[in-house]
């Protein structure tokens, strides 16, 4: 299931040949997730960079896994929706199963920044460790 | 017009993303001149040694290079003398070296006076050593991008601050400070003044005769030089009272079993081996400057500076960071609604190379109440068309975004 999310994804990033119409398109996205979201940006969802700042909270839901994100940029909340339907409503075991490179493989490595990179691939490692230690305490249960 | 300088620089004739590439990031660095790539090429294939080492013939053509570029200094900041000149690393490096080289003289009454649009790199190395001294630390408010001098004389008339630090230029509003005023000012109470010239040397240049500052700090690579160069000016007694906190070779005269006497200033303050072929690319960049009519150079970006801020102007939703009486360099802004990031990212992918992000002065920032912001660094070889084309590329960034920002609320 995240193969094949990962692979949609690619495709559809891929469509674009223009840097920048690939970019309205992340722009574009964005407007799905909301802005203002006060009871999920409080200080302890809070992942602050140089140059945006990213709230993000992970949960499990009938064992499921649901991330809430949202920044107060408009590129970085595209690429957080990206981030959602690639990885919510999975289960956790999935994700756990194998530590993905969320924007090589998403095919969006080449368009951010370093710094950019290590904080969103930050982000995807975080959703990582998150079902890892989930999928154990479930089989501990 | 043609730019009569743009063809000396290689990198700004290439494509990014498939557009013409638009330069506007020179307070981050200047571009490299064909003539400053050249002399490092002949560096490297002609005479590449460790200078002051050796008695062969390469080590001498590179030390004698290396003290060439040394003199040549000197004469482009109207130092007295070849002696008066340091090489380090950039300009963090030099401020560091006067920082480290004071310290111990700093105490509960001699402490630092600096200004609140300095960059982190003459704020808080002073800001540190304060700290770590039980030192007064002052910063001098400089509302609208403008410093407050009237302000600045009743801090130092406390008679508390030994040094006062300023920058030359802002790398953030691009306000040109009044160095000779305040030089004035600083020797009037019995202190000294270290000026940061990393935005200013390549637009201004540093008479440092006419500013009369003790010590003046640039980098290389902001005035057409290398990375990894930079220089320390700084008046005979004020070099003489540095410490020298860093040891090693060719700064020592005498070394025995118990003690150490040092060589004499500037080698005192340059252990180890210098960068010798940025030095020497950066004395090309001296020879580049020198063999131009600066007059022309520098009326030509004073045009352009005035230029992007009158049509950024004019552009509804943008506000410009600060309103100085002189601006030089950048020119820094806000757009309502709209996040500096995002506002770089989508330039970006238009060919426009702008920064966002807070620009290492949070307390500048701060001013004028803002976290980042964008910024547009124009040189002499950018052109008002390229302003044109960079203010086009604005409006339709916040035509798309504007309209996909108001979707989402």
């Amino acid at each position: 299931m995240l193969e094949d999310r990962i692979r949609e994804i690619r495709e559809e990033l891929n469509e674009f040949e223009d840097e920048f119409l690939r970019y309205s398109f992340l722009v574009e996205l964005s407007s799905y997730v909301p802005a203002d979201q006060p009871e999920l940006m409080r200080d302890e969802n809070l992942h602050r960079g140089c140059q945006s700042r990213v709230w993000l909270r992970c949960r499990l839901q009938d064992g499921m896994f649901y991330l809430d994100a949202t920044s107060d940029t408009l590129i970085i909340r595209g690429v957080l929706y990206v981030m959602m339907q690639l990885y919510n409503g999975l289960p956790a075991e999935e994700i756990a199963q194998r530590r993905i490179d969320f924007l090589k493989e998403c095919g969006l490595e080449e368009h951010f920044s370093q710094d950019r990179i290590s904080g969103l691939s930050g982000i995807a490692d975080t959703i990582y460790s998150y079902c890892c230690s989930a999928s154990q305490t479930r089989e501990n249960n | 017009m043609t730019n009569p300088w743009r063809d000396d620089f290689p990198i700004l004739t290439q494509q990014v993303y498939g557009r013409r590439l638009v330069y506007l990031d020179n307070a981050a660095t200047s571009q490299v001149p064909r003539q400053v790539l050249e002399r490092i090429i002949l560096h490297y294939t002609t005479e590449h040694a460790n200078v002051h080492r050796g008695v062969h013939f390469l080590s001498t053509a590179s030390t004698s290079a290396v003290e060439d570029v040394r003199a040549k200094t000197a004469a482009f900041l109207h130092a007295p003398s070849a002696k008066n000149i340091v090489f380090t690393q950039g300009t963090t490096d030099s401020i560091h070296l006067v920082c480290s080289g004071l310290e111990d003289r700093l105490n509960e009454n001699a402490g630092v006076l600096v200004t609140a649009l300095e960059h982190h790199s003459n704020f808080v190395p002073w800001q540190q050593a304060c700290l770590r001294k039980g030192a007064p630390f002052a910063v001098c408010p400089a509302p609208d991008g403008v410093p407050d001098l009237q302000e600045m004389e009743r801090l130092l008339a406390g008679g508390r601050y030994c040094l006062v630090a300023v920058t030359q230029v802002s790398n953030l509003t691009g306000t040109v400070y009044p160095v000779r005023e305040i030089a004035d000012m600083t020797h009037r109470y019995g202190a000294v003044l270290l000026v940061d010239g990393a935005q200013g040397i390549l637009h201004l240049g540093a008479d440092t005769e006419q500013m009369d500052c003790d010590y003046y700090c640039f980098s290389g690579h902001k005035m057409l030089s290398p990375t990894g160069t930079g220089v320390l000016y700084g008046k005979t007694d004020a070099l003489e009272m540095l410490r020298p906190v860093r040891s090693g070779g060719g700064m020592v005269d005498l070394v025995t079993l118990t003690r150490t006497t040092f060589d004499e200033i500037p080698q005192r303050l340059e252990a180890g081996t210098p960068n010798i072929a940025g030095i020497i690319g950066m004395g090309a960049a001296i020879d580049y400057l020198m063999q131009h009519d600066l007059e022309q150079i520098r009326s030509y970006e004073a045009g352009l500076i005035a230029y992007t801020q009158q049509q950024l102007d004019r552009i509804p939703s943008v506000h410009i960071l600060g309103h100085p009486v002189q601006r030089a360099g950048a020119v820094s802004f806000t757009v309502e609604g709209i996040h500096p990031y995002d506002i770089a990212a989508m330039v970006d992918k238009l060919g426009y190379a702008v920064r966002s992000g807070s620009h290492c002065a949070q307390p500048a920032l701060r001013i004028f109440d803002v976290e980042t912001a964008v910024r547009v660094s124009p040189a002499f070889y950018n052109t008002m068309q390229e302003i044109d084309g960079f203010c086009d590329a604005l409006r339709r960034v916040i035509r798309m975004m504007s309209r996909n920002s108001s979707a989402s609320l």
